[in-house]
């Protein structure tokens, strides 16, 4: 499926982010809940709209994990499959949300680890083309490619979900399955490796 | 004081990000901004879903055709060694019963007429 660019944006606010003051974050959890529940009562219709309300999410922390477009999609839905099949035995006082991102970023993890099987001696570590940004000079992304091609994977996810998609060390830590500390480690790592790469960027721009 | 104490502090330190670098990160995983596409996923993901609600359905009965199956031939096993075991158990009846008769059999020589003098015949009278 052919997709449009999104313009570079501001990290994306989640989804119970209360701005209003006036409770609504509250008013929304108390309706997510509700779907959750009619959702583990076999409502399909109830788990369409869990999928409306969290997919931009989850294709994040996918693609944040997997790197390409292609693989990001397929995580999300198996990350939601899945989900759909554990929901019986999801608590209702957790987070929905946390909850959905660790199952996506499994499926993510399992992905990555499939496709690195399959890849093997075949083709170098790379980072997939992203969407094309015509407002982005080529030879900028060529470097931030490479640049993001020398970090490790983990340190790249570490990286991209922090910076990029705002989450906590400890978030990050639950969803790929290492300490707080290691993630925190990580972010440092990547952070001063695409400082030193990126160095001359603001010349450029 | 300034309303500037009120503003969010950038992070110039050596470990914390650098915006432009992040800006491009930004632009570099940034998601499919078309709503349709949304659309879409979700229509795939709900399709995955419900295929998966039906294989489920035939999951359950194929589950049961082998249930099934499996209890037909256990039925079949027991009921073969039941036979078994009753057409023994005739057969040792039977057996029994030859070794419970009287181990005496009476002989009864009675003369009849004699077809031809000299001769006799002999009739063994059995209690069955």
């Amino acid at each position: 499926m052919t997709v449009a660019l999104a313009v570079p944006a501001p990290p994306r606010p989640r989804v119970m982010v209360d701005r209003s003051g006036d409770g609504s974050v509250h008013e929304a959890l108390l309706r997510e809940r509700a779907l959750v529940r009619a959702a583990q009562q076999g409502d399909t219709v109830a788990f369409s709209a869990l999928v409306r309300l969290h997919q931009r999410r989850a294709y994040a922390v996918a693609r944040a994990i997997v790197g390409t477009h292609e693989d990001a999609e397929d995580a999300a839905q198996d990350g939601f499959l899945h989900a759909y099949r554990a929901l019986h035995r999801f608590l209702p006082d957790q987070a929905f949300g946390a909850w959905l991102h660790r199952i996506v970023a499994n499926a993510a993890l399992d992905l990555t680890r499939r496709r690195k099987v399959r890849a093997a001696d075949e083709l170098p570590e790379t980072v997939a083309a992203p969407f094309r940004d015509p407002g982005e000079a080529s030879h900028l992304r060529e470097r931030l490619q490479g640049a993001l091609a020398q970090l490790t994977e983990r340190q790249r996810s570490v990286i991209v979900l922090h910076d990029v998609e705002g989450f906590k060390h400890a978030e990050i830590g639950t969803m790929l399955g290492i300490p707080e500390g290691t993630a925190r480690s990580d972010l440092h790592h990547a952070r001063a490796h695409l400082r030193r790469v990126l160095g001359g960027l603001r010349s450029e721009l | 004081m300034t309303n500037d104490m009120n503003r969010p502090r950038r992070d110039t330190s050596p470990s914390g990000p650098d915006d432009e670098i992040t800006r491009l990160l930004r632009a570099h995983y940034a998601p499919p901004a078309d709503a349709g596409y949304w659309e879409w996923l979700e229509a795939k993901v709900m399709r995955r879903v419900r295929e998966q609600g039906s294989t489920e359905w035939w999951d359950v009965l194929s589950g049961w055709g082998r249930a099934g199956l499996a209890a037909a031939a256990v039925a079949a096993v027991v009921a073969g060694a039941l036979t078994l075991r009753a057409q023994d158990e005739e057969r040792h009846v039977a057996y029994e019963a030859v070794l419970s008769q009287p181990e005496v059999v009476t002989l009864q020589v009675r003369p009849e007429e004699p077809a031809t003098e000299g001769a006799e015949s002999v009739r063994f009278d059995l209690p069955y």
